[in-house]
């Protein structure tokens, strides 16, 4: 560090980020398989058409095991079922990346006010949070599913109401940690606003923390709309959705295990690439643990040789 | 007791830190005596590898990191880095004893001031009461070998409060009752506690204020004299070695650069090691007006990657080819008085400053 | 008489707490002279800080005046932007006062972006790369982050940030204390070099008694809210009065060899607590000096060329 300091342009914050990520070869895996995530849900209308591909049924081709035809085979009603594992990513992706959108914006603006100006505003705030945090998060969901009704719009309402407090409590705690900073001291000596402060020192301070909890909450959200479509009340039936789709392959389990590990393999993966990427970006998007990361890699290499021998 | 025993020697240590990505050394070929009742300072800036050195005399450098790679730590003839860890616990607090520079984080918050002194002294006890237990009718003696008695704990515990300028009364404090001063005397009340032979002080006075400062500093030069307390003083601040040593080693880069008495090293007239003199240049003088500061160019080297030759040679105004080329060896300027340069060494003959 | 950038009257700040009401700033009456350095010395808790934060409205004062160049800076109507701009002020904390996620360059931009003072993009690089020369931060740095570089180069973009306005007066709230004495000594000289280029008037708060001797032309010290003395920097190491100022010189460690075995005069006991205070001298408990009459109200008084003391026996301890 002392000494020979680097010779280094900026290039921006972003490259730096990129970069830094680039280095880290899961993050860079979960990334690509994000991606993929997202290109099947933009362009699943393109690839199937939903009308004939995915809800037409064709009784004589039911229950056909994987082929060069049908990858995934097809469902008890002779629907391609890889036209709905992949149309069910859609559904998905919708649900999940909207809702957590919506909470994490309505918690930014809750939470960064609470925390700033904190004192009677805060207080009141963080009570009606309580009242909703303390009531069980799926129980929230399907009380708001019942009243609103299933479908994918009341869905994502459920899902923004249960997660904005979560957010809110994240981001209202890493800002007043952040808000003690002297720097934060020092904006203000130079002449910045409340709203600069915010925005400029305060949010990105406090991204790390934020980006963890979006992305967990992506993946909770796959989870939940998953397991929700399995009790009937999320996503209506000829839709394809994983969770329903499971609940229907349920009675042909021991003799058609591929209807059941294709819509489990994509709830499995799919969570646990969002989980994966939040906690690489985060390592990413701070520039004290950019160095580590190389360092941390390097020890594990050497357990693999110490093994090895 | 003999004035003249040697009580620490430290012969050629060198430790270094063990990173993923390099090898940092932090203590490079350190020789150092100390005497009973002796007290040196160590002064460096940040990095110089002062606190690195008094770790490795207590044995606690971080574990699988930190590692003495060369040379040998004798306390009281006592070859310590060969030492087992269980022997090291005993040693430890008993007969050397350390004073970290942060008072608020050595209490713990949980007990009481006068419950973490006689924790001390339960692991410990003190040689006073080990010597009437002796003495004592065999029906006397505590049972308990280890420990001290109840009545023993609670009486030395008062009269070591007493010895730091605490009234026993505030024993029953906890430590956030008590100001940054006061938290500080009970961290030397604890390492007192067991009448240790050698106490390893790092910047004990660093957090405090200026006249808080100086009634420590007072306090354990009062302390060291009368136990006849070896003491090393760890420290950026020569004011603070001016107060409480009888010798001084400055620190660069893992090296003793210097070392003599008091007098030797702040005798301006005598010559000196060039960092030394860019450190006295470098501090203003409440006594006296300089117009300008002369600040030592460039920055302490990386101890992962220091330079070729003597480490001070990037940043000497004297520097030759031959600083560059070699590292110095020690040259003796007069009796206890060593440098590590070579404008002092035999080939180029002694010249003043 | 200079000329008066900075004058401070009657100046007030408590913080209530659940203890009693904290005086942190206690009726200061302070001036600066453009172009000069105001030393401002004291122990922890003496209020120091709180006094510059309140200079620039960091803090918002209880009541008092601050009036810079004869402009109200706590009034409603002041030219805020302005002002902000005139006055700027250096942290102690080179590790917590620098946004980590932001590189060197962006750093000093702050400023001139927020205050709209660059027209163009190439006129802020322009501005940045002259400021960061000034401060002799090599133009390689710009983009390393702050945790890549050492306490003094940390400091260094303090100190641009500060002067990428072009203020007239800055508060320096101990900008040295964090650093290593010969890294203390680069950012010292070049204080001192930009404050003789570009006159800036400096108020320079810090506990270091040898550090504000050497960069001061006049010094306050301060004790528990209260300025107990002020003088002309030589007036005051050469003279001083009150018997708190004598105990923080006697207190000093100083590189001396010969004062190892010299007779300590110590004060007794620590600050006292600022809620609440008695009336009458704050020092009185700690005081060698203290008589009855010192639990009276006391005020500052003249007793020279530009010094003032708060203490009533001033003259008969005086040296």
């Amino acid at each position: 560090m002392a000494g020979k300091a680097k010779i280094k342009k900026s290039r921006g914050q972003i490259y730096d980020i990129w970069r830094a990520m680039r280095s880290n070869k899961l993050t860079m895996a979960c990334l690509i398989f994000v991606l993929f995530l997202i290109f099947l849900a933009v362009f699943a209308d393109v690839l199937f058409n939903y009308e004939t591909d995915i809800i037409a049924q064709s009784i004589p081709d039911r229950l056909q095991p994987p082929s060069a035809l049908h990858w995934f085979g097809t469902d008890a009603f002779g629907r391609d079922y890889f036209g709905r594992v992949v149309y069910a990513t859609r559904i998905t992706m919708i649900i999940a990346v909207l809702a957590t959108l919506g909470g994490s914006v309505l918690g930014i603006l809750i939470g960064s006010l609470s925390a700033y100006y904190g004192g009677k505003i805060d207080a009141a705030i963080q009570r009606i949070l309580d009242v909703i945090i303390s009531i069980p998060q799926i129980l929230l969901i399907i009380c708001v599913v019942t009243v609103l009704g299933g479908g994918v719009r009341n869905l994502i309402i459920a899902f923004i109401f249960s997660m904005t407090p979560g957010f809110s409590r994240v981001v209202r705690s890493t800002v007043m940690v952040t808000r003690e900073n002297e720097y934060v001291e020092a904006a203000r000596a130079v002449g910045a606003s409340d709203l600069q402060i915010i925005v400029s020192h305060l949010l990105p301070n406090s991204l790390g923390p934020l980006i963890v909890q979006a992305t967990m909450s992506i993946s909770l959200c796959i989870l939940s709309t998953a397991g929700l479509g399995y009790l009937g009340l999320g996503v209506a039936a000829p839709q394809p959705e994983w969770g329903l789709m499971l609940s229907e392959a349920q009675e042909y389990m021991r003799t058609e295990v591929y209807l059941i590990l294709f819509p489990g393999l994509a709830i499995v993966l799919s969570a646990v690439a969002f989980n994966l990427l939040g906690d690489g970006l985060r390592d990413a998007m701070d520039p004290r643990l950019r160095g580590f990361r190389r360092k941390k890699r390097s020890i594990f290499r050497k357990r693999r040789e110490a093994v090895r021998g | 007791m003999d004035r003249e025993e040697t009580l620490l020697k430290i012969d050629d240590l060198y430790v270094k830190y063990r990173t993923v990505d390099d090898d940092v050394y932090a203590v490079n070929g350190v020789d150092l005596e100390l005497k009973r009742g002796e007290a040196v300072g160590i002064v460096g800036e940040t990095g110089a590898g002062k606190t690195t050195l008094a770790l490795s005399i207590l044995g606690l450098l971080p574990k699988g990191v930190g590692e003495v790679y060369r040379g040998d730590i004798y306390f009281k003839g006592q070859d310590l880095l060969n030492t087992q860890e269980k022997k090291m616990r005993e040693i430890r607090g008993a007969q050397i004893s350390m004073i970290f520079q942060d008072p608020m984080t050595s209490l713990n918050p949980v007990f009481t001031v006068g419950d973490q002194i006689a924790e001390v002294l339960k692991l410990h006890g003190t040689k006073q009461y080990a010597r009437e237990q002796e003495n004592a009718p065999k029906s006397d003696r505590n049972e308990n070998k280890a420990g001290m008695s109840r009545e023993a704990i609670d009486a030395r515990v008062d009269e070591i409060l007493e010895l730091v300028g605490i009234e026993s009364s505030r024993k029953i404090c906890y430590p956030h009752q008590l100001s940054g001063g006061m938290k500080q005397r009970i961290v030397i009340a604890m390492a007192l506690a067991c009448e240790p032979d050698l106490l390893i002080a790092d910047e004990p006075t660093t957090a405090l204020d200026v006249t808080i400062q100086s009634q420590v500093l007072a306090m354990i030069d009062d302390i060291q004299k009368r136990y006849n307390t070896s003491l090393i003083m760890i420290t950026h601040d020569f004011g603070v070695v001016a107060e409480t040593c009888d010798k001084v080693a400055i620190m660069y880069a893992g090296e003793i650069i210097e070392y003599g008495t008091l007098e030797q090293i702040f005798d301006r007239s005598l010559p000196h090691h060039p960092y030394t003199v860019g450190l006295f240049n470098s501090i203003p003088d409440l006594t006296s007006d300089k117009p300008r500061l002369e600040p030592i160019s460039g920055l302490t080297p990386d101890p992962a990657h220091l330079p070729e030759g003597c480490y001070f040679s990037p940043r000497c105004p004297y520097c030759t080819e031959r600083c560059t080329a070699a590292a110095p060896s020690v040259t003796q300027l007069e009796e206890g008085h060593i440098v590590k340069c070579h404008r002092f060494s035999a080939e180029s003959g002694t010249e003043g400053r | 008489m200079e000329h008066r950038l900075l004058e401070i009257h009657d100046l007030v700040k408590y913080f209530p707490t659940n203890a009693g009401v904290v005086h942190a700033v206690d009726h200061v009456d302070l001036a600066v002279d453009a172009g000069k350095t105001l030393g401002v010395v004291g122990e922890s808790g003496c209020g120091k800080s709180t006094l510059g934060r309140c200079l620039l409205n960091l803090i918002r004062p209880t009541s008092g005046q601050v009036l810079f160049e004869g402009q109200d800076v706590l009034a409603k109507k002041a030219d805020k932007k302005l002002l902000k701009q005139q006055m700027q002020i250096i942290f102690q904390d080179p590790y917590s006062s620098l946004d980590p996620r932001k590189t060197v360059f962006n750093l000093i931009a702050e400023p001139l972006k927020i205050n709209h003072l660059c027209s163009s993009k190439q006129e802020m690089e322009e501005k940045i790369y002259r400021i960061m020369e000034t401060v002799g931060l090599a133009e390689r740095l710009a983009g390393s982050y702050p945790h890549e570089l050492d306490g003094g180069r940390r400091q260094r973009i303090g100190v641009a940030r500060a002067l990428v306005m072009k203020p007239k007066f800055i508060v320096c709230d101990e900008p040295v204390s964090a650093l290593d004495v010969s890294i203390q000594a680069q950012i010292l000289n070049l204080m001192m070099d930009i404050q003789e280029e570009l006159g800036v008037a400096y108020m320079f708060i810090t506990h270091d008694l040898s550090v504000v001797r050497h960069i001061s032309h006049s010094i306050a010290v301060m004790y528990l809210g209260e300025v107990v003395e002020q003088a002309p920097k030589k007036e005051l190491f050469a003279n001083p009065k009150h018997p708190y100022t004598q105990a923080l010189l006697a207190a000093v460690p100083v590189a001396d060899a010969s004062r190892r075995n010299r007779e300590r005069k110590l004060i007794q006991g620590e600050v006292t607590s600022p809620i609440d205070p008695k009336p009458g001298c704050r020092f009185y408990a700690r005081c060698p000096y203290a008589e009855p009459k010192c639990q009276e109200p006391t005020e500052l008084r003249a007793v020279g060329d530009g010094h003032v003391v708060r203490c009533v026996r001033a003259e008969e301890i005086g040296s």
